[in-house]
This record gives structure tokens, C-alpha cells and sequence, in this order.
């Protein structure tokens, strides 16, 4: 499906130094809209730094990057964010003293509802978008069995529980493309089972995701295609079945001499 | 007696707007701003150079000129948004916590100086004096009367920025003010301009500091530097700690706990000892006790800040699947 459809972000030669050390050098992939594409590699092969440059949150020093026809490099997290593409973070980054419906609602698109004299003109329409965002805000917090707990602190949740919130609120700003920083990391398995259910869904609904993870069997099971980053370059791309028995991957898991042996 | 007691009200009117600027800055945006003595002061001196007229030589200062109350209000808050509009457009760019709370303390250090030593601003270290009463050349009420008429403006006012700051603090903009507060990469990440809403923030306190300037000044009718030492600035963070740190009802119950009853109920302990800054040094231990007390048993303050509740039972069977990724750009 990858050939066909339209591509929606575009990465090429995307590089970036961090002091002396070059962190990812030379990055240049395809996403295509309503896929869902795994980015794996070993530990310190920069795949949270590219999650980084891809949404704002650290500046490219060379290369581009097209998100929806456009040219989104250098710019700041929230304008990213407001075009369509919104990332998750590795360790959950709950708002701890809201509860976790304000979690909830504030990850909801803002469509100019926070500025200064909004709850002074039209407050009744105000409030019915309000109700509107709280009702689609139980049915995903339902999903993911955090609905007992939405009046509850962000902050006092488990471990668990934020990494589900984290997701939960990602699924509200239904964004045009999503990047999940390792999403299942600390979920019980049937929770995560419920994740990937959930990212599919996404999918199948034209949403576009891109997932950063260790857990090789959740990316076969829920990923189209796989990127895969070694010590800060891409190594290799395609379905995950390809990906098996490619020799620069198995190089790069397992090491030059396991795979040679 | 009631004329004190009215005096002891209007001064609680008066640090309540203010505290409830700072509120915003501090408990809604989270951001230790320690400018904001700074604000009160260029409130105080802009609402006074724009109603005492001319005062004969050797007092300078700039403007000189003779409006309306409401008019010198009016510049006095915007003059105020201009001068928070430039600190914060420095301190809050890329300075959070104690960076952003270091550049607005030398900010109202630097301001105090200049204001102090430059005479043909605002007279220096001698300040100003003869700020007319509001209303009063119309209104001629007597010396006796006034106050009571004053009290109740200014308790007016205050009802007005309550009842303004109560639908701002349960709206969309609050929360979001908090969740920068919280999180900010998450806000961020959520498509949230945190600079833009920290900087709106930020002008909004300052702007409350400006109004309660302008009335500060017409309680007094005289001010000069001595009378804003920055450290005062605590007393107003103690009194929205002490009351509850993003609550407006909270903010203005400490201020009425802390700047009015205990600073005033330190007058009348019993002499016991000569040193005369004694009633003063006992109240700043009181203040430190009760911080400590509140820290113990009631970390959130005395009104915490308010959540939402979702009480609505919710429709079963919308569960996710049925979500479409729909493009927000």
C-alpha cells in the first residue's frame, strides 16, 4: 500500500550534531498517508533524536523535512503540532496537577477557544464544543480503562496508567499523523494489545502513524513497513518480513560477528 | 475606629486586585516574577503624574498633567503593560524557574535605581504627593464620608476583576495557562504557543498591578521609592500561597489573612520591649510560621485551586474504533 498512496511526510538528509558527536547523519525516508511505520534500531541509533527534529523539538542542522506538501523544518514545536503532527514523548509527560479529563481536553485541538474574551462572547457555544470534547473524551478514556480515574490527578496515576493517558490524549487531538515515542513501554500486555488495536484503528480510520519501539513483536504485528536507524543513519527499509533476514539489520542487532557466524 | 478599619478594608481591596495579578503570572502560568513590585510602583507613580497637575519647584518629574481619575487609571495600566511587555519579552522567551526569577529581580533592582536617581521622571527619592481624591471635586463629600465612598469603589472594582478572573481561571485559557505551568513540552507538543500564552499571562498580571497602582496611589496620595522595597513582593507570593496558589477566592482570603489582619493585629500587642520595629518584626515571623504551618498540613493552600469534575455518566458503545483520524492542519 506504501507504493501507492500519497506520501505525507518526507524526510531527506536530515542531519544533526550534538557538540562533536553527529547523532543522525544523512536520514532520508518516505511516510506514506494512512501508514503505519515502525522506526527501530538498537539504543543510541537516534531514533528519539529524530523524533526530535521531525516535530520541533530540536532544529535540524542540514536537510528537509515535507510534511502535508510543505516544508516544516526549523519550525517550533507548536506549529508542527498544529499542522497535523503530533508526537508522544518516551518517558509520559501527563500535566501531573490537572485531572485527567483536563489532560484530556487540553490535548483536544484549542480551534480558538483560549483566548482572553472567548468566555465572554458566546459562552454557550463555548461550553457545547466543551461537552462535546468530554464526550469523546470518556468514550477513548473507556478504551483504555481510565475512565474510573478522570477526576483523578494526572500525577497521582501508575506508571502504567500515564503511558496509557499519554496515548489516550493523542487519540484526542486526532492528528493528522501521529509519533509514538515507544508507546507500550510499562503496559501490562493487555493493555498494550489494546494500544496496538487502538493504532490500528487509527490507520484503518486514514490516520498515519509512525512508532518508535523495542518491542519487535508489536511492530511486526501492528507496522506496515520498518525504518531501521544504526549509530544515526538509516540502514535499511520495507515490510518486517523483508527485514528478517537483511544482513546490514542483522548486523546492526546482533553484531558483525553473531551474524557472520 | 471604623475609619480605621475602613482604611485597613481599602488596603485589603487594593493588594487583593494586585495579589490576584500576580496570582495569574505565579499560579496559573507558574512563572516566579519577581518584577512585580516593579509594576504596583510604575502604577502608583504613572496615575499620580497624571492627576497631581503641577507641583511647585523644586519638584520635576514628567507629564504634570490634571485628568480624571479613570483616565489617569487608564495610562497608569497602560504604561505598565508597555514596561511588562518589555521585561517579559526578554524573560520569558527561553528563561524558566529560578533564570526567569534572577532577570526580573535585577529588572525592578535596575528599575528602582533609575527611578530613584533620575529626579526628572519622578522626582527621585523624594517622590510625589498631592494625588487628588477620585471623584471628590464633584462628588464633595466630607473628610469623614469620602473613605466609606472609596472603600466601597474600590471594593466594586475588586468585585469586577473577581468575577472576571473566576471565568478566566475555569476557562479554556486557564487550563491551558496551567498545563504550561505543568508541562510545557507537552503543551507544546499539543500545539500550544507557550510563549504566547505565558506573554498574555504576563500582561494581564502586570496589568492588575497597574490598576491596583492607580488606586494605591489615590489611598495614599503620596509615594516614594522607600515605600516599594522589592522583598515586598513576598508578602504578596506568601499571601497566594498561604490562600491557595490559582484559586481568586483563595488569593484574596490570604491577602485579607495576611497583609491586612496580621500586619494590622501586630499593632496592638502589648510594648515589650522599646526596639520600635518590634510590632513590624513580629509580624514576618508570624507570616514565616504560618508558611511553615500551611506547608505541613496544607500544601494546596487554604482554598486549593478548583477542577473540574466530570460527573456525567458516560454513553456506552463510542469507543475508539470508531474514531477518525481527521486532519486538524
Amino acid at each position: 500500500m506504501a507504493e501507492r498512496a500519497r506520501v505525507l511526510l518526507e524526510v531527506r538528509g536530515l542531519s544533526k550534531s550534538f557538540g562533536g558527536a553527529q547523532v543522525v547523519r544523512d536520514c532520508t525516508f518516505d511516510v506514506a498517508e494512512g501508514e503505519v511505520v515502525g522506526l527501530i534500531g538498537p539504543n543510541g541509533a537516534g531514533k528519539s533524536t529524530i523524533v526530535d527534529l521531525l516535530t520541533g523539538f530540536a532544529r535540524p542542522d542540514a536537510g528537509v523535512v515535507r510534511f502535508a506538501g510543505g516544508e516544516i523544518q526549523g519550525w517550533p514545536p507548536h506549529r508542527i503540532s498544529r499542522r497535523g503532527l503530533v508526537r508522544t514523548f518516551q518517558l509520559p509527560k501527563e500535566w501531573p496537577d490537572l485531572t485527567v479529563m483536563e489532560n484530556m481536553l487540553i490535548a483536544a485541538p484549542d480551534e480558538g477557544r483560549e483566548t482572553l474574551w472567548r468566555p465572554f462572547v458566546a459562552a454557550r457555544q463555548l461550553r457545547r464544543a466543551e461537552d462535546a470534547d468530554r464526550e469523546r473524551a470518556r468514550a477513548i478514556l473507556e478504551e483504555f480503562d481510565l475512565l474510573t480515574a478522570r477526576n483523578a490527578r494526572a500525577g497521582a496515576l501508575s506508571g502504567g496508567q500515564k503511558r496509557l493517558l499519554e496515548f489516550a490524549r493523542i487519540a484526542m487531538a486526532r492528528p493528522r499523523m501521529m509519533v509514538l515515542d515507544e508507546p507500550t513501554g510499562g503496559v501490562n500486555p493487555i493493555l498494550g494489545d489494546r494500544i496496538g488495536d487502538a493504532i490500528v484503528g487509527v490507520a484503518a480510520g486514514g490516520g498515519t502513524v509512525m512508532i518508535v519501539e523495542h518491542d519487535l513483536a508489536f511492530i511486526e504485528r501492528v507496522c506496515h513497513s520498518v525504518i531501521v536507524m544504526a549509530s544515526g543513519t538509516v540502514i535499511a527499509t520495507g515490510p518486517f518480513s523483508a527485514l528478517r533476514s537483511h544482513r546490514a539489520v542483522l548486523d546492526a542487532y546482533i553484531g558483525g560477528a553473531a551474524a557472520s557466524a | 475606629m471604623i475609619q480605621y478599619l475602613a482604611s485597613i478594608a481599602t488596603q485589603g481591596c487594593i493588594f487583593s486586585i494586585v495579589a490576584l495579578g500576580l496570582n495569574v503570572i505565579w499560579g496559573w502560568a507558574g512563572d516566579l516574577d519577581l518584577a512585580f513590585y516593579g509594576y504596583l510602583a510604575t502604577g502608583v507613580y504613572m496615575a499620580m503624574v497624571t492627576s497631581i497637575g503641577r507641583l511647585p519647584p523644586p519638584t520635576e518629574y514628567i507629564l504634570g498633567w490634571h485628568l480624571p481619575f479613570p483616565a489617569a487609571a487608564l495610562i497608569a495600566i497602560g504604561s505598565v503593560i508597555l514596561l511588562a511587555s518589555c521585561v517579559g519579552a526578554v524573560a520569558l522567551r527561553r528563561l524558566r524557574a529560578v533564570y526567569f526569577a534572577i532577570t526580573t529581580l535585577s529588572a525592578v533592582l535596575m528599575l528602582q535605581t533609575f527611578v530613584s536617581d533620575y529626579t526628572p521622571l519622578f522626582n527621585g527619592y523624594n517622590g510625589l504627593y498631592g494625588m487628588p481624591q477620585p471623584f471628590n471635586d464633584t462628588l464633595r463629600l466630607s473628610p469623614e464620608v469620602y473613605p466609606f465612598f472609596f472603600l466601597a469603589f474600590c471594593a466594586g472594582i475588586l468585585g469586577g476583576v473577581f468575577v472576571v478572573l473566576e471565568r478566566l481561571s475555569a476557562s479554556p485559557f486557564g487550563r491551558a495557562l496551567r498545563a504550561v505551568r505543568e508541562d510545557e513540552q507537552a503543551a507544546a507538543a499539543f500545539g500550544r504557543n507557550v510563549y504566547g500564552l505565558k506573554f498574555t499571562a504576563y500582561a494581564l498580571g502586570a496589568a492588575l498591578a497597574g490598576l491596583g497602582g492607580a488606586l494605591l496611589a489615590a489611598s495614599q496620595g503620596a509615594f516614594n521609592p522607600a515605600g516599594w522595597p522589592p522583598d515586598e513582593t513576598l508578602d504578596l507570593y506568601v499571601a497566594i500561597f498561604v490562600g491557595g496558589m490559582g484559586n481568586p477566592r483563595g488569593v484574596i482570603l490570604g491577602v485579607f489573612l495576611v497583609i491586612v489582619l496580621l500586619q494590622e493585629a501586630v499593632r496592638f500587642l502589648p510594648i515589650v520591649t522599646a526596639n520600635p520595629s518590634f510590632p513590624a518584626a513580629t509580624g514576618e515571623i508570624l507570616i514565616g510560621l504560618m508558611v511553615l504551618v500551611v506547608i505541613r498540613y496544607r500544601i494546596n493552600g487554604l482554598l486549593p485551586d478548583l477542577h473540574s469534575t466530570d460527573t456525567v455518566p458516560p454513553r456506552r458503545g463510542a469507543g475508539l474504533r470508531v474514531e477518525r483520524g481527521e486532519a486538524v492542519g
